[in-house]
């Protein structure tokens, strides 16, 4: 412990000017974060944001910039540095580089997020597990990397050099991939998983580089973290990674929804019309009606799967896909099973009547907990939620509430209904009464397990865009104070799938033609 | 007795270049070793290899009892380096390096600290980057020798240093001999000369000769011969003489294997009419040069036949 404290003791002499400058972003951070989520929108708040954005940017860099000094303060590459042949134990030297990160971006990051959670609102010891959390994604996204490459590059203009490249490769990668009108994989929440294995990668990297400094293998295993991660992008028999997430059901009966091909649905019919790009493919979009959705219940379509075969035997599978966040709740009776098909794909079966089977990848949850309050002038707090607070027009006349903006702490809350309805009128001009299609309403949050998103701001905004919102009849919408509004949170009851035949589907036409794909039902 | 360092069949390869190639060598304990030889004859991979600055290709080598290739933390409080081409933490100030040092070295002297310090001149208040290539190796040696260890190794030690420089570390060195091996790779001879005990010539890799400079300045001899008549040199020639050379009627080479009573008997079988002969005693230098163009010229004439022999194929 005495080396690493005398090593770390000469870092910090060595290093207090980026010390400081680091400390000072932080500070600056703290001050000009809460302008994010406490301000309204008016222009001044709107250039602050923009001073806290890149405050935001800046504290990141200076610590790449201290990570590569200090790493490199004992450089791993090369056969001239003084310390190869001083008594430096590699433990005890890592040790005092990792007390350094402790002291000098841990340390201060950790309290800037609790005095920003306090400023929120949020008690911060309440977020502990949270908070921990989010200094392992700083860990593993910044830290780890920025230290194993600096571990293997000899000077900083080198590593500087090689995290560019890096990023114009994996850039480069991501272009052909868009190019080649690849599909959009759907990788199942695994989000701790792929956290612990890159965790474990760079730092296996670190530890390797410090104990043998064999920079060649070591370079090559950091060369094989992201060859790894971009085939498993690629791997498409990745069924038993949704098995796992999703285990079907015994029986399709056991689904929590049941899905039948409806083509005579009303109101459905029209086109959808979309620009051309350079991966054009064909948005399919089949109208299914629903039941088996039991009141309280909210099924989440997380992924979708269409495979599809012409009479001549040949066939399609679309692998999972991304899928749309489509939600189907009870009574609805309806729901769009969509899936983008390439064009090339398409021309081939257009002209056939297809069988279609789709598996979609679901999780269905249950209406928990509900808050219904009447809509206050100021901020207000939501159990288990957050805090929110109306968005107030700014005019000359008057101060109308167009909408609320929202903000939880380190993660976005729980997936939540919000509902509420618009008054079409002032709301000086109460009683307002509210008409048949002035319901506001939104999803909020998400069904991620994780305990915190990756970010320096422990505060998350949450987009609230409530429906029918805006003018309508030359009349802004707006909410009164006092107006009730609910908030209804979902827990997840399960994850499994559920799955659809089809038998003689024709595809919809489509017209390409000037930019835009006409896709007519 | 023992030896400080021992290596067995060490060998280093770069790709498909050999730069040690099979070398055994022993430094007794207590020795002065100085490992000389031509530019890129492998002296700085040996040192590193003994260093374990990078492992060995093959073969095997002992640093004070110990694996060179686990040669790591604790192992070097015994052993003090210094480098021609060693980086030094150039932000720190003479007197902060030491300090730095210090707790590294439980056997760290503070004594002897203040001691090489005054002998040195060292400043202590300047940054090393602002120091001149001298004074940087003064310190270099100061907080090397300061612990007393067990074994100096020294690479180049002399390269670019005045004379003065140079005379005020050998002091250094020479008062620290006693109680420690030193072992250095230099080019600069005469100095070496003075205070050596051992001397190891390296080329291509290969240790040529390791022996006591007292045996080696035995073992050659500048030898001049003057004949009643100008005669062309024979063929038969022991291969122990080196450089031998004729103009108008003396003879001179260099006897790498001296014994009076030999050479003056292999003189007269093949230069009966030789009148006066004498045999003188070689510095290092000369030594050094004659046994390196000796190599240079056998190797010379290894290429050409073999390029004869391929013609000829």
């Amino acid at each position: 412990m005495k080396q690493v404290l005398h090593i770390f003791a000469k870092d910090t002499r060595h290093f207090w000017p980026e010390i400081v400058v680091s400390l000072a972003l932080t500070a600056v951070f703290v001050w000009v974060c809460p302008i994010e989520w406490l301000s309204n929108d008016d222009p001044h708040s709107n250039m602050f944001k923009a001073v806290a954005g890149l405050v935001v940017n800046l504290v990141p860099l200076t610590w790449w910039i201290l990570i590569t000094r200090v790493t490199h303060a004992e450089r791993l590459v090369g056969d001239t540095q003084f310390w190869l042949t001083r008594p430096y134990d590699w433990k005890r030297l890592l040790g005092a580089k990792m007390l350094f990160f402790a002291v000098f971006l841990y340390l201060p990051i950790f309290i800037a997020q609790c005095l920003l959670l306090a400023e929120a609102g949020f008690h911060p010891l309440a977020y502990l597990s949270g908070l921990f959390y989010k200094l392992l994604l700083i860990t593993v996204v910044l830290v780890l990397p920025v230290m194993a490459i600096a571990a293997v590059t000899s000077s900083f203009a080198r590593t500087t050099l090689t995290i560019l490249g890096i990023c114009i490769c994996l850039a480069g990668i991501l272009a052909l991939a868009y190019l080649a009108n690849s599909p959009d994989p759907y990788i199942p929440n695994q989000g701790p998983l792929i956290v612990a294995i890159a965790l474990c990668l760079f730092a296996a990297a670190v530890v390797a580089q410090y104990a043998t400094r064999k920079t060649w293998l070591v370079r090559l295993l950091l060369i094989a973290i992201p060859v790894l991660s971009l085939c498993l992008g690629e791997v498409k028999s990745y069924q038993c990674l949704i098995d796992r997430t999703y285990p079907p059901p015994a029986a399709q009966a056991g689904a929590p929804v049941q899905l039948s091909y409806s083509p005579n649905l009303p109101g459905y019919g029209g086109s959808d019309t979309y620009p051309t790009t350079p991966k054009t493919r064909i948005w399919i979009r089949i109208p299914m009606t629903e039941s088996g959705v039991s009141e309280g219940n909210l099924v989440v379509v997380d992924s979708i799967r269409a495979e599809v075969k012409a009479p001549d035997g040949s066939q399609w599978d679309s692998a999972w896909q991304l899928g749309l966040m489509q939600h189907i709740v009870s009574n609805s009776n309806r729901y769009d099973a969509t899936f983008p098909m390439p064009i090339a794909v398409y021309n081939k079966f257009r002209s056939m009547p297809l069988s279609v089977h789709l598996t979609l990848a679901i999780i269905q949850t249950k209406a928990a907990e509900a808050t219904n309050i009447p809509l206050p002038v100021g901020d207000f707090s939501i159990p288990d939620f957050g805090f929110c607070k109306p968005q107030i027009r700014w005019s000359v006349a008057s101060t109308e509430i167009t909408g609320i903006s929202c903000f939880s702490a380190l993660r976005p809350p729980t997936l939540t209904y919000i509902r509420t309805t618009w008054s079409e009128s002032s709301c000086s001009d109460l009683p307002t009464l509210p008409g048949p299609n002035e319901e506001g309403s939104a999803w909020v949050g998400s069904l991620d397990r994780a305990p915190a998103e990756f970010g320096l701001s422990p505060v998350e905004l949450l987009p609230t865009w409530l429906s029918n919102s805006g003018y309508e009849n030359g009349k802004l919408r707006v909410l009164c104070p006092g107006t009730p509004i609910d908030f209804v949170q979902y827990k997840v009851v399960r994850r499994t799938q559920a799955s659809v035949g089809i038998e003689d589907y024709r595809l919809p036409k489509v017209t390409v033609a000037r930019g835009q794909v006409t896709v007519e039902y | 007795m023992n030896s400080a360092i021992r290596t067995q069949s060490l060998s280093k390869r770069f790709g498909r270049t050999a730069a040690v190639d099979g070398l055994d060598l022993a430094v007794p304990e207590g020795a002065i070793y100085a490992l000389v030889g031509p530019n890129g004859a492998g002296k700085t991979t040996i040192i590193k290899m003994l260093m374990n600055i990078f492992p060995p290709t093959a073969g095997h080598a002992e640093v004070l009892g110990v694996d060179s290739r686990k040669l790591a933390g604790k192992a070097f409080s015994r052993i003090g380096y210094v480098s021609e081409n060693q980086e030094m933490p150039e932000w720190m100030t003479a007197g902060s390096m030491l300090d730095y040092y210090r707790p590294f070295y439980p056997t760290w002297d503070r004594a002897l600290e203040r001691q090489l310090v005054r002998q040195f001149d060292l400043p202590l208040t300047r940054k090393l980057k602002h120091l001149s290539r001298g004074m940087r190796m003064k310190a270099a040696f100061a907080s090397s020798l300061a612990y007393r260890p067990s074994l100096i190794v020294l690479d180049e030690p002399f390269t670019g240093l005045d004379p003065l420089v140079r005379d005020e570390l050998i002091e250094g060195l020479i008062e620290r001999a006693p109680e420690t091996t030193i072992f250095l790779s230099s080019h600069d001879l005469a100095e070496i000369e003075s205070f050596s005990s051992h001397v190891g010539y390296l080329e291509q890799g290969r240790l040529l000769f390791s022996e006591e400079m007292s045996v080696l300045s035995n073992r050659f001899r500048e030898v001049t011969v003057t004949l009643d008549s100008p005669a062309p040199l024979p063929e038969n020639l022991p291969p122990a003489w080196l450089q031998p050379q004729t103009a108008d009627c003396v003879l001179r080479f260099v006897d790498s294997d001296f014994s009076e009573d030999r050479t003056a008997r292999e003189l007269a079988e093949r230069f009966p009419t030789a009148r006066n002969i004498a045999f003188d005693p070689m510095p290092l230098r000369a030594i050094f040069l004659a046994v390196a163009k000796a190599g240079r010229s056998r190797a010379s004439s290894q290429q050409d036949s073999a390029t004869v022999k391929e013609n000829a194929a």
